[in-house]
C-alpha cells in the first residue's frame, strides 16, 4: 500500500517537473521563432490560408469553418482547418505548425481573449496576418482586423424581448458560456443592461455551461431540482439553449419556462418556428467567415489599411419574423 | 536469549529502520509536492464576478471617459444633427437616401443610427415616453424617451469613439452604458420635471433604425439636448 502511494507521489512530482520544463521550452521557441524567415505572402494560386477554430464540437463553429474554407478556396487558396478543441495549448501548437508551414494568412477564431494574444503576436512578428472571426482578442495592435458579432447590442434586443414576454416580475436562470471568452461577458452584460432595470425579475441561478449542450443539460437538471418555479432561462448560446430545453422537456416544464438563446443555430430557429423556444439572436457566421477570407485575400494582394474592429450586427429572431431566417443567416440572401 | 531469537529481533529492527527511512523519504517527497502545489498551483478558482470587476477596475473608467466626452464632444455632435423636416422630405422621396445621407452605420449591419433635431408641441406625457407633434406637420410625430436608456443609440449616433479605438468590446459597451447614464442624469431627469402637455419643446435626439416600417411610425428618439418653454 505504502509503495503504491509512494510511487504515485513520485510520478506526480516528476510530471510537474516535466510540465515546467515543457513551459520553459515553449518560451524559448517563441523567442527564436521571430528570427526565422517570414511566410509566403507573395499571393497567387499557390498560397495557403489556415483556419484555426476554437472548437469543432459545436455545429455553429463548423459552419464558421466551412464558410471560411469555402470562400478561401473560391478565391484560389489552399485552405486547411485546425481544431483547437477549446484548448489554448492546442491552439499554440497549431500556430507553431502553421508558421512553420508557410501559410500566407490565418483566419482565427480564438479560444481565449487574453490567452490567444501571444499566438497572434507571434504570427504578426513572422509577417503572417491574423484575421479574428467572431471572438475577439484583448489587444487592438496584434490582429490585422477583427470581424466580430455585436454580442452586447444583440443581447440588449433579447433582453428587451425577454421583458416583453416574461413580464416585469418572476424568477429566471442564466446559463453562461466559457469564462475566458469576451463573448460570454458581452452577452451577459447586454442582457442584464436591460433586465436588471426591472427589480421584479429575480435571477435565482447563474452558472457556466461552457457553451456546451450536454453540460447545459446537466447544469439545468441540477438547477431545476432547487428552483422549480422559474419563468425563463437565458442562455449565452443556442447549444446551451438546446440543452436547457431538453432538461425542461424531460422535467415536464417546457411549456411553463421560456427559453432564450443566442447564435441563430438551425435547430433553435426551427424550435422558435414550432413555438418551443422564445427567441435567439441571429449571428451571421457565414458573413463573418467570408469577410475574413476576403480581407485575407486583400492583404495578400497588398492592402493594409483595415479597420481593427468590424462589428457585425446581431438580429432578434422571434416567432414573428422566424420565416426570414435560416441556414445561419437571412433566407432572402 | 537463544541465537535464533536474537537474529529475529535484529531482522525486525532492520525492517523497522528501512520502513522508517521509506516513510521519511515519502514524507519529504510529499512536502516537496505540497510546496510545489502551493507556489505553482495547478489551477485557481476565481469567481466570474471578481474577474469582471478586476478587469474593469484595472483597465477602464467608463464613467470618467463618458463624462469627459460629454463635456468636450457634445457641442460638435449637436452641430451635426440633421433637421427632421429635411430628413422627412428626403424620406418621402426615397427612404434609401436617408440611410446613405444621414445614417451612421457600425460595421456590417442593416441597422443605422440617426442624429436629428426638431421642434414642436408636447401632446402627451407617459411613464416612459412623451409624444411631440412637430412644427412641420409633414414630418409627423416623434416619441422622446423618458425611461431608462438602453442599447447603443446614443453612443453610435454621436460617434464620439470608434470600436477600434478601445482594446476590447467590453470597454466599448461599458462606454455606451455610461453615456446612457449620462443622458438619464443630465437630460432626461430635468425633462421629466418640465414635460407638460401643450408646452413647446426643441430637441436633439438619437434613433436606431432596425426596421424601416416599424421604427419610423413614430420615430423613437433618445433626447440628448432639450429646451422646454411655454
Amino acid at each position: 500500500m505504502f509503495r503504491i502511494v509512494y510511487i504515485c507521489i513520485y510520478c506526480m512530482v516528476l510530471g510537474i517537473m516535466a510540465l515546467s520544463m515543457a513551459g520553459c521550452r515553449g518560451g524559448s521557441s517563441e523567442t527564436s521563432s521571430s528570427a526565422t524567415a517570414g511566410a509566403d505572402t507573395g499571393g497567387g494560386k499557390e498560397a495557403k490560408i489556415a483556419i484555426v477554430i476554437s472548437t469543432l464540437n459545436n455545429p455553429w463553429f463548423v459552419v464558421l469553418a466551412d464558410a471560411a474554407k469555402e470562400r478561401a478556396t473560391e478565391l484560389g487558396y489552399e485552405a486547411t482547418v485546425f481544431d483547437s478543441q477549446n484548448d489554448t495549448s492546442k491552439e499554440t501548437s497549431h500556430f507553431e505548425n502553421i508558421l512553420a508551414g508557410k501559410y500566407a494568412a490565418i483566419l482565427f477564431n480564438p479560444t481565449d481573449a487574453d490567452g490567444s494574444v501571444a499566438n497572434v503576436r507571434k504570427a504578426k512578428e513572422r509577417g503572417v496576418p491574423v484575421f479574428c472571426i467572431d471572438r475577439e482578442i484583448n489587444a487592438s495592435d496584434a490582429a490585422a482586423a477583427q470581424i466580430l458579432s455585436d454580442n452586447y447590442s444583440g443581447c440588449v434586443e433579447i433582453g428587451t424581448y425577454f421583458v416583453e414576454q416574461v413580464g416585469e416580475e418572476g424568477e429566471y436562470i442564466e446559463l453562461l458560456g466559457l469564462s475566458g471568452d469576451n463573448n460570454t461577458t458581452n452577452r451577459s452584460e447586454g442582457f442584464h443592461s436591460v433586465v436588471d432595470r426591472f427589480p421584479g425579475l429575480k435571477m435565482v441561478a447563474q452558472q457556466s455551461a461552457d457553451f456546451d449542450r450536454t453540460r447545459a443539460l446537466e447544469v439545468m437538471e441540477t438547477i431545476l431540482q432547487g428552483h422549480g418555479d422559474i419563468k425563463a432561462v437565458f442562455c449565452g448560446n443556442d447549444a446551451m439553449a438546446m440543452g436547457a430545453y431538453q432538461a425542461l422537456a424531460t422535467a415536464g416544464k417546457a411549456e411553463q419556462v421560456k427559453v432564450f438563446g443566442f447564435d441563430g443555430a438551425d435547430d433553435v430557429v426551427r424550435l422558435i418556428g414550432e413555438g418551443k423556444i422564445a427567441a435567439t439572436g441571429m449571428q451571421f457566421p457565414k458573413v463573418m467567415a467570408r469577410t475574413a477570407a476576403e480581407y485575407a485575400d486583400e492583404w495578400i494582394k497588398g492592402k493594409r489599411d483595415f479597420d481593427q474592429k468590424i462589428p457585425v450586427a446581431v438580429e432578434l429572431v422571434t416567432q414573428d419574423n422566424v420565416g426570414e431566417y435560416g441556414d445561419h443567416g437571412r433566407t432572402a440572401e | 536469549m537463544s541465537a535464533s531469537t536474537a537474529t529475529t529481533v535484529a531482522q525486525q529492527s532492520s525492517r523497522v529502520i528501512i520502513m522508517t527511512q521509506k516513510w521519511i523519504t515519502g514524507a519529504g517527497v510529499g512536502v516537496v509536492f505540497l510546496a510545489l502545489c502551493w507556489w505553482f498551483p495547478l489551477f485557481r478558482i476565481v469567481k466570474l464576478e471578481t474577474l469582471r470587476e478586476r478587469s474593469k477596475a484595472e483597465t477602464f473608467d467608463a464613467e470618467s471617459v463618458a463624462a469627459e466626452l460629454w463635456q468636450q464632444e457634445l457641442p460638435n455632435a449637436l452641430s451635426r444633427a440633421a433637421s427632421l423636416s429635411q430628413v422627412s422630405k428626403v424620406r418621402a422621396e426615397d427612404p434609401a437616401v436617408v440611410k446613405e445621407r444621414y445614417g451612421r452605420r457600425l460595421g456590417i449591419s442593416r441597422a443605422y443610427f440617426l442624429l436629428v433635431r426638431g421642434e414642436g408641441t408636447i401632446i402627451s406625457v407617459g411613464h416612459s415616453t412623451l409624444n411631440v407633434s412637430l412644427e412641420d406637420a409633414a414630418a409627423g410625430d416623434v416619441e422622446l424617451k423618458l425611461g431608462p436608456v438602453l442599447g447603443n443609440a446614443v453612443r453610435d449616433s454621436v460617434g464620439f469613439v470608434e470600436a477600434s479605438q478601445l482594446p476590447n468590446a467590453q470597454q466599448f459597451n461599458d462606454l455606451g452604458a455610461a453615456l446612457n447614464r449620462q443622458v438619464e442624469t443630465s437630460v432626461i431627469s430635468p425633462l421629466k420635471e418640465q414635460a407638460k402637455e401643450g408646452r413647446r419643446i426643441t430637441f436633439v435626439g438619437c434613433a436606431q433604425i432596425n426596421n424601416e416600417q416599424r421604427d419610423w411610425n413614430p420615430l423613437r428618439l433618445v433626447p440628448i439636448q432639450v429646451s422646454v418653454s411655454d
